[in-house]
């Protein structure tokens, strides 16, 4: 079955929709509300994200918004289309940078040992055009993601910064529709501790999968052979273990054919 | 023109295979020996322009270019049989005095020279040379050129680069930004702290790692002084700066926190007793006493 399929299975707002002239649709997945309009062949766009902690949200993410205008503080943004009856595609998608996540408690892994750490992950919202090829309109983030930087002061690369942590076990209680559950698997080869006090995941290159409600990646297995530098990455490409069934819904940003090697663990020197 | 033409005029002596070798070679290095010379001037330009920088790419490729026509023009000399020692040391006498009076703009092409090497900026930066500050446009043979944040243009001179103290503004991804804040001295400086850093944690631009911080600098005269600092990607830093003082304005505004304007308490010798006061007339009576 092909991912475009694979949307019209899920819950709404994914998938597929059309507009009607001058008719307002709206959604609010999460934190994340959005109105949808279509005027003289325009298509506008408006979004509001709160600033909250994922694991605040309790409340029932997907509702339909009956405001039928944005707030002030979300204005408007315009596509002019050569369509008069566009369709417009909704797809989950990974967050554009890499994302840093703590551990609920940073721990220490001895050599030879494995350990498996869950984290969820705020997914964003892909507008795209149903065309062929489909052209993507705009992604916006489900969460507001502070951003944080992932090397030293004169070189590194910016990333997001999770507020979550990530567990040791996952359960259905810690579920949310907008988040998905990103399995890591690290295996310390080296022959000295590995302090796993933070973790770079690097969601580019994950693909997303769903289950009875519930959005999964693939599994990454990090592979510490001593220093920073040498670990090695490897993102699996299927439904992880822990939801063989799940289809896969959106591949990865970014095709990582070779294994990755870089920076996982340390950032900053501390001064 | 008739045979007998070339007889008047002596032509005929002219016309040997000897003067006409040299003609077809002057006509030789003229013609096809610039040509060949600008040709590889314009190539290693263009690779080096690739390779390394633009400005190295074009000082390299003028100098093979003069060079070239400097051994064009001897090889013409030669063949025209001038006698090249008298030139040399005329020229030798000509370079001296065009050393002596081009001494500053030698200067500032050697120092051009350096800058291309040493690379301490390059263009798109924004660099703080002195009192101006600005984006650098070109970096050329005797200056180089800044946009300044107001939109200025200003024209520096390579000498005075080499001899400055040039702070690069955007060399590293990410720059820290100090705001100093006073407060009252009323305050509790463990509430403003975490104040300070939830502010932080709320703009998105702020970055996460390296941490934001609050420092405490000193007792000042009006206020309690402190330092926030935030880190965040080099180009963001002026609207992080802009929208940080803004929110910290309003929630200290919010939360009655006070931040005091410079003042200075006058007392008489006595914290607790208040400051007399006694209203005279101009005739020096006492018209009013306040204790």
């Amino acid at each position: 079955m092909n991912q475009s399929a694979n949307y019209n299975l899920l819950r709404e707002p994914w998938g597929e929709f059309t507009l009607a002239e001058e008719a307002i649709r709206t959604w609010s997945i999460g934190p994340l509300q959005f109105w949808f309009r279509l005027v003289s062949g325009e298509l506008w766009v408006a979004s509001k994200t709160a600033w909250h902690g994922i694991d605040e949200w309790k409340e029932e993410p997907i509702r339909r918004e009956l405001s039928p205008n944005p707030p002030e503080d979300a204005p408007w943004t315009r596509w002019v289309l050569n369509q008069t009856s566009p369709k417009i595609r909704l797809i989950p998608a990974f967050p554009d940078l890499p994302v840093i996540v703590k551990p609920e408690y940073s721990f220490n892994l001895m050599t030879n040992t494995e350990a498996r750490i869950y984290v969820r992950v705020p997914l964003w919202v892909r507008i795209q055009l149903v065309t062929d090829p489909p052209l993507m309109v705009k992604e916006i983030p489900i969460v507001t993601l502070s951003q944080t930087w992932f090397g030293d002061y004169t070189s590194g690369e910016l990333c997001y910064w999770l507020a979550t942590t990530a567990r040791r076990k996952v359960g259905p209680d810690l579920f949310r529709p907008f988040l998905a559950v990103c399995p890591i698997h690290i295996h310390n080869v080296s022959g000295e501790m590995l302090k796993v006090d933070k973790v770079c995941l690097r969601v580019i290159y994950l693909s997303l999968f769903h289950l009875e409600g519930q959005f999964w990646s693939d599994e990454t297995k990090i592979i510490h052979k001593g220093k920073d530098n040498d670990t090695q990455l490897e993102f699996i490409g299927v439904a992880p273990p822990e939801a063989p069934q799940a289809m896969m819904v959106s591949g990865a940003r970014m095709d990582m054919r070779k294994k990755y090697l870089g920076k996982t663990f340390a950032s900053f020197m501390d001064i | 023109m008739d045979i007998n033409s070339l007889d008047v005029l002596n032509l005929r002596e002219y016309l040997t295979a000897g003067n006409i070798a040299m003609v077809a070679r002057l006509i030789l290095l003229v013609f096809v020996g610039i040509p060949v010379v600008y040709g590889i001037s314009k190539w290693v330009r263009r690779y080096l322009s690739k390779k390394y920088t633009p400005q190295q790419g074009m000082i390299i490729g003028k100098i093979i270019f003069y060079l070239g026509l400097l051994m064009v023009t001897i090889s013409v000399m030669k063949e025209l049989k001038f006698e090249l020692t008298p030139l040399l040391g005329a020229a030798g006498i000509l370079g001296m005095a065009i050393g002596f009076a081009s001494q500053t703009s030698l200067s500032n092409i050697i120092s051009g020279l350096f800058l291309i090497t040493e690379k301490p900026f390059a263009v798109n930066d924004v660099i703080s040379v002195g009192t101006v500050t600005g984006q650098v446009l070109s970096i050329d043979t005797l200056s180089i050129k800044l946009r300044t944040l107001d939109n200025k243009f200003v024209r520096i001179p390579n000498e005075t680069i080499v001899k400055s103290e040039v702070t690069n503004l955007t060399r590293f991804p990410i720059r820290r930004l100090d705001l100093p804040i006073g407060v009252a001295y009323k305050e509790d400086l463990t509430r403003i702290h975490k104040i300070l850093l939830v502010l932080a944690h709320e703009n998105p631009l702020c970055l996460e790692e390296p941490a934001p911080d609050v420092y405490f600098t000193g007792y000042g005269a009006s206020s309690l002084d402190l330092l926030f600092t935030v880190w965040l990607r080099t180009g963001d830093y002026l609207s992080v700066r802009n929208q940080l003082m803004d929110s910290i304005k309003k929630k200290f505004d919010e939360l009655g926190i006070e931040i005091p304007f410079p003042h200075v308490s006058v007392y008489t010798g006595s914290v607790t007793e208040p400051l007399p006061i006694r209203v005279v007339s101009s005739s020096g009576e006492v018209k009013n006493q306040i204790k």
